[in-house]
C-alpha cells in the first residue's frame, strides 16, 4: 500500500535506525527490542519522502503526545506558515481578507486520495481543521513538493494517512469535553480476516467556540460536524469511503459593508476512492469520486445592509444572501515507476473532471444610491462555466550520481478545459530540478522550480469576485535545507527565495472597470524566508523543538496586508511514567493591525493501564495568542483571536 | 551499477530495520523457549517478517524443529502439535489454547503475551524477563 521510498535518502535516517539497532545489539532485553520495534515500525518511516521537497513529519507518537485534536493543532506552528481562518470561519492560511479563500496551492491528500472540492482547486477550506482521531502520522512538504502526489500543482502538500488494521486491530472509544460546551465523540474498529482487513471510523466534533460582539451584533462561528471514514483493503487494493456534514454559523459572511445579524452555513461532502497496485507495486492506478453541497446564508437588519459598489451603476444594499454550491468530480490517474541502474524514472498520466454551480442563490438586494427610494436589483443566475476538465501529464528522473549525491528532473502539465463555454482554455507547466547530498550526519536539499497555477473556478465564476478572465499565475522559486544530526540533535537551516507573476489580487480600483473583482497583479512579488531549527532528543522518548522563522513578502499594496512575519516554537514533548507531558510555545509577530501573538498550550496525559488514557490540555491558555484582523468597511474592523483560550478534558479506551 | 547496488543495500536496511528487530524478537523468544542458542525454526502461514531470512535456521518439516511460528492453523501437520506453537495473531492464540504465545500487532502496539498453562505443558521456563507477559 505504501509506496517504496527512495534508497539513498534514508541514509538521512541511518544514525537513528542505528541506534534501534544497536539497543538490538547491546540488550537481548525483551522490553527493549519490543520498544525498538514499536518506534522502527513507525508507518511514517515507510511513506515518507526526503526526494519530494522540505519535509516535516509527525508520527503517531507526535500526534497522540501533542493531544493533536484537529489539524489546524500542528499546522498552526507550521515553518513559515500560520493557520488562520477566513471571514467564514473556514481554514485559509494564506488568508486575505476579504477574499474568502487563498490557499489553493495547499493541497491535502489523505492516504492516495486528494482531498478538494472543485470550486476552490484545493480541499484546506474544508479539511484544514479535520479531525486526527483516525490519522496515524501526517507528512508536510513544503517549497513546492514533488509532482507525483497529484493532477495539479501545490505549493504545499499535506498528506494524511489513515490508522490501518495491520496494526490497530482492535477497537477505540474517545470523548472530549472542552470550554463554552465543545466536544468531541469519536470511535473505530479495525480488524482483518482473510487477507482482507477493514477501518471504520465515525465521530462528532461540537466545536463550540467564544462569541464576539460588533456593532450591535454577536458574531459566532460555533459549528457541529459529523465525520465517517471506512477503509477496506488487501495487499494489493484499497476502497476509502469518507463523508461529513457540517451545520454552524458563517461567522462575519462574504460580504462587506456591515456586521451581519446571523450567518449560517451547511456542508455535506462524500469522496469514494480506489487505490490498486500492479506489477509489483511499480504501477498504480488511482479512481475517486465526490460529491458536495454547500449552503450560505446571509442576513442583515434592515437599516444596516451589506454595501456592494457596481462602477457605473451604483451602490447596492444587500439586506440577505442564501446561497447554494453544488459540486461533484472525478479523477483517475495512472502512474508507472522504473527502476533502471542509477536511474528511478516515473510518469504518469491523470485526468480530473470538475462540476461547479453555484448560481442556485435568494438575494435580496435593492438598488440604494441612485435611484432614491431603493429600487430592488436582480443578481445574475448565470456563470461563465460550470464545468472543467483537466488533463494532467507528469515525468520525474531521480539519478543517483553515487550514493551521496542525487539529482531529481521533473516536468508537469496541465491542459484545463472549460467546457462548453467562451471562457479561454488554460495551459500550465511546471518544472523542478533538485539536488540532494547525504553523508551520515548532512543532508543538504537544493529545489529549484517553476510553476504555473490555473486560476481556479472559485476566483472565476463566485458571483462576488469572480472574473473570468483571470489568468493563470507564476511562481519562481528555490530553496535550500541544510540539516544536520547527530544521536541526539537535529538542526537544520531552510532558505527560501521566490518571484510570483500575476498574482490574484482584487482590484480596489474605484475607476476601473473590474473594481471588486479579482484581477492578475501587474506587480511582481517576491517572497523571502528563512527558518533555523533545533531539536533535542534525550532521555528515551523526550525533546525539546526550538524553531525561528522569519517570513517577508513584498505583496502588491492592493492586498492591504504588509507581510514580514517572525514566528518562534518551543515544543518540549516528555514521557514520564505513566503520563506524557506536552508544552509548547508559538510567538507571531509582525502580522498586520494586530499586536505579537503569545499562544501557550500545555497537555497531561495519564495511562492508568495500557488501554486507559486520561488527558487534560489547554490551548492558548494566557489567551495571548495571534489574532487577525477582518474588514467590516474601511476603517471598521473586527479583531478576533485566530484560536481562543479553551481548555480540554477526556478519556479514551481501547480494547 | 555498484553504485545502485550500494543504494539499495542502504535502502533496504533501512526499510528493513523493523524487520530485523522482529526478528531478533522471534529469536529471543524461541531461544527462550528451547534453552538452545540456535533454534530451528518451522514457518506455517504467512509470516513475512521471517521468511526467507538468513538470521534463522528455517527447517521443512516439524519433526526437524524446535520451535513453530504459525498465521493459521489450517493444514497444520500433526506432528506439529507436539512442538511449541507460537502465533502472530491474537485471534489464533485466543482460540487454540495449544499455542504457547503470540507476537503481534494490536491497539497500535507490538505486543507479545504467552499462555501459562501450555508454557507447563511444554516444560518451557522463561527468564525473568518475560514475567509480565504471561497470562
Amino acid at each position: 500500500m505504501y509506496k517504496k521510498g527512495d534508497g539513498m535518502l534514508k541514509l538521512f535516517h541511518l544514525c537513528m535506525v542505528l541506534s534501534l539497532l544497536s539497543i538490538s545489539a547491546y540488550s537481548e532485553e525483551i522490553d527493549s527490542l519490543l520498544s525498538a520495534y514499536e518506534k522502527a515500525s513507525e508507518l511514517s518511516n515507510k511513506t515518507k519522502d526526503e526526494a519530494a521537497g522540505n519535509l516535516i513529519v509527525y508520527t503517531r507518537d507526535d500526534l497522540e503526545r501533542m493531544q493533536a485534536n484537529t489539524l489546524k493543532d500542528i499546522i498552526k506552528s507550521l515553518r513559515f506558515f500560520q493557520y488562520i481562518e477566513n471571514r467564514v470561519g473556514q481554514p485559509d492560511m494564506l488568508n486575505q481578507d476579504p477574499i474568502t479563500y487563498y490557499s489553493k496551492g495547499v493541497r491535502l491528500y489523505l492516504n492516495d486520495n486528494e482531498l478538494y472540492t472543485p470550486l476552490a482547486g484545493s480541499g484546506f477550506v474544508h479539511f484544514g481543521d479535520m479531525e486526527l482521531d483516525f490519522i496515524d502520522h501526517i507528512e508536510i512538504y513544503e517549497g513546492f513538493p514533488s509532482f507525483d502526489f497529484g493532477t495539479e500543482p501545490a505549493t504545499v502538500v499535506i498528506r494524511l494517512y489513515s490508522k490501518t488494521a495491520e496494526h490497530d486491530a482492535g477497537g477505540r472509544i474517545r470523548a472530549q469535553g472542552g470550554t463554552y460546551g465543545a466536544n468531541i465523540a469519536s470511535g473505530y474498529y479495525a480488524d482483518e480476516f482473510d487477507g482482507l482487513s477493514y477501518f471504520a471510523y465515525a465521530s462528532r466534533y461540537d466545536n463550540e467556540r467564544k462569541e464576539f460582539s460588533h456593532d450591535g451584533e454577536t458574531l459566532k462561528r460555533n459549528s457541529r460536524r459529523e465525520r465517517v471514514f471506512a477503509s477496506i483493503a488487501s495487499e494489493n487494493h484499497r476502497l476509502d469511503i469518507h463523508g461529513y456534514h457540517q451545520k454552524g454559523d458563517a461567522f462575519l459572511g462574504t460580504l462587506t459593508g456591515a456586521t451581519p445579524q446571523d450567518t449560517a452555513t451547511r456542508t455535506r461532502y462524500i469522496s469514494v476512492a480506489s487505490y490498486s497496485t500492479f506489477q509489483d507495486k511499480t504501477l498504480t492506478l488511482d479512481l475517486s469520486f465526490l460529491n458536495k453541497i454547500g449552503d450560505y446564508d446571509f442576513n442583515y437588519t434592515p437599516t444596516n445592509p451589506a454595501l456592494a459598489v457596481l462602477p457605473g451603476i451604483g451602490v447596492l444594499g444587500i439586506y440577505s444572501l442564501d446561497q447554494r454550491t453544488k459540486e461533484d468530480s472525478y479523477t483517475a490517474g495512472l502512474k508507472k515507476t522504473w527502476y533502471l541502474e542509477d536511474h528511478t524514472l516515473s510518469g504518469g498520466i491523470q485526468f480530473r473532471h470538475k462540476h461547479f454551480d453555484s448560481t442556485d442563490t435568494d438575494a435580496d438586494i435593492y438598488l440604494l444610491d441612485p435611484p432614491n427610494p431603493p429600487t430592488p436589483f436582480p443578481l445574475s443566475s448565470e456563470q461563465p462555466y460550470y464545468n472543467e476538465d483537466v488533463y494532467s501529464l507528469f515525468l520525474q528522473d531521480e539519478y543517483s550520481i553515487d550514493k551521496h549525491q542525487m539529482v531529481t528532473f521533473s516536468l508537469m502539465g496541465q491542459h484545463y478545459h472549460r467546457r462548453h463555454s467562451s471562457v479561454d482554455d488554460q495551459q500550465t507547466l511546471q518544472g523542478r530540478l533538485g539536488y540532494i547530498y547525504t553523508n551520515e550526519h548532512w543532508v543538504a536539499k537544493t529545489f529549484l522550480s517553476h510553476q504555473e497555477f490555473s486560476s481556479e473556478p472559485y476566483m472565476t465564476t463566485s458571483t462576488q469576485y469572480g472574473n473570468a478572465d483571470l489568468d493563470k499565475e507564476t511562481y519562481y522559486s528555490i530553496f535550500q535545507e541544510i540539516a544536520y544530526h547527530t544521536d541526539t540533535t537535529l538542526t537544520k537551516l531552510v532558505l527560501g527565495y521566490g518571484k510570483n507573476e500575476d498574482t490574484p489580487i482584487l482590484d480596489v480600483d474605484l475607476a476601473s472597470p473590474t473594481y471588486g473583482k479579482m484581477i492578475n497583479s501587474d506587480i511582481d512579488i517576491y517572497g523571502h524566508s528563512v527558518a533555523l531549527e533545533q531539536t533535542f532528543f534525550f532521555r528515551e522518548k523526550d525533546k525539546l523543538e526550538l524553531q525561528l522563522s522569519t517570513f517577508f513578502l513584498e505583496s502588491p499594496e492592493q492586498n492591504g496586508r504588509d507581510c514580514r512575519h517572525h514566528t518562534a516554537v518551543i515544543r518540549m514533548l516528555n514521557t514520564l511514567g505513566r503520563f506524557d507531558l506536552f508544552n509548547e510555545l508559538l510567538i507571531h509577530e509582525g502580522y498586520a493591525n494586530v499586536s505579537t501573538g503569545h499562544d501557550y498550550s500545555a497537555g497531561v496525559r495519564y495511562h492508568p493501564t495500557m488501554d486507559l488514557t486520561f488527558n487534560l490540555k489547554g490551548e492558548n491558555i494566557f489567551d495571548d495568542g495571534l489574532e487577525w484582523d477582518y474588514m467590516v468597511t474601511p476603517g471598521n474592523s473586527v479583531i478576533v483571536p485566530v484560536i481562543e483560550r479553551r481548555f480540554w478534558a477526556g478519556i479514551e479506551y481501547l480494547f | 551499477m555498484k553504485k545502485l547496488l550500494l543504494i539499495l543495500f542502504i535502502g533496504i536496511t533501512l526499510f528493513a530495520s523493523d524487520k530485523e528487530i522482529a526478528i531478533k524478537i522471534y529469536l529471543s523468544i524461541a531461544k527462550a523457549c528451547t534453552d538452545k542458542s540456535d533454534p530451528k525454526f518451522y514457518l506455517h502461514g504467512t509470516i513475512k517478517e521471517l521468511r526467507n531470512n538468513k538470521a534463522i535456521t528455517a527447517v521443512y518439516t516439524c519433526e526437524e524443529a524446535d520451535f513453530v511460528v504459525l498465521s493459521t492453523m489450517d493444514q497444520l501437520p500433526a506432528e506439529c502439535k507436539e512442538k511449541p506453537l507460537f502465533a502472530t495473531r491474537y485471534k489464533i492464540f485466543m482460540k487454540n489454547p495449544e499455542t504457547i504465545g503470540a507476537f503481534f500487532w494490536q491497539k497500535g502496539r507490538p505486543n507479545i503475551i504467552f499462555h501459562r498453562e501450555s508454557l507447563e505443558k511444554h516444560h518451557i521456563s522463561l527468564g525473568a524477563s518475560y514475567d509480565r507477559y504471561i497470562e
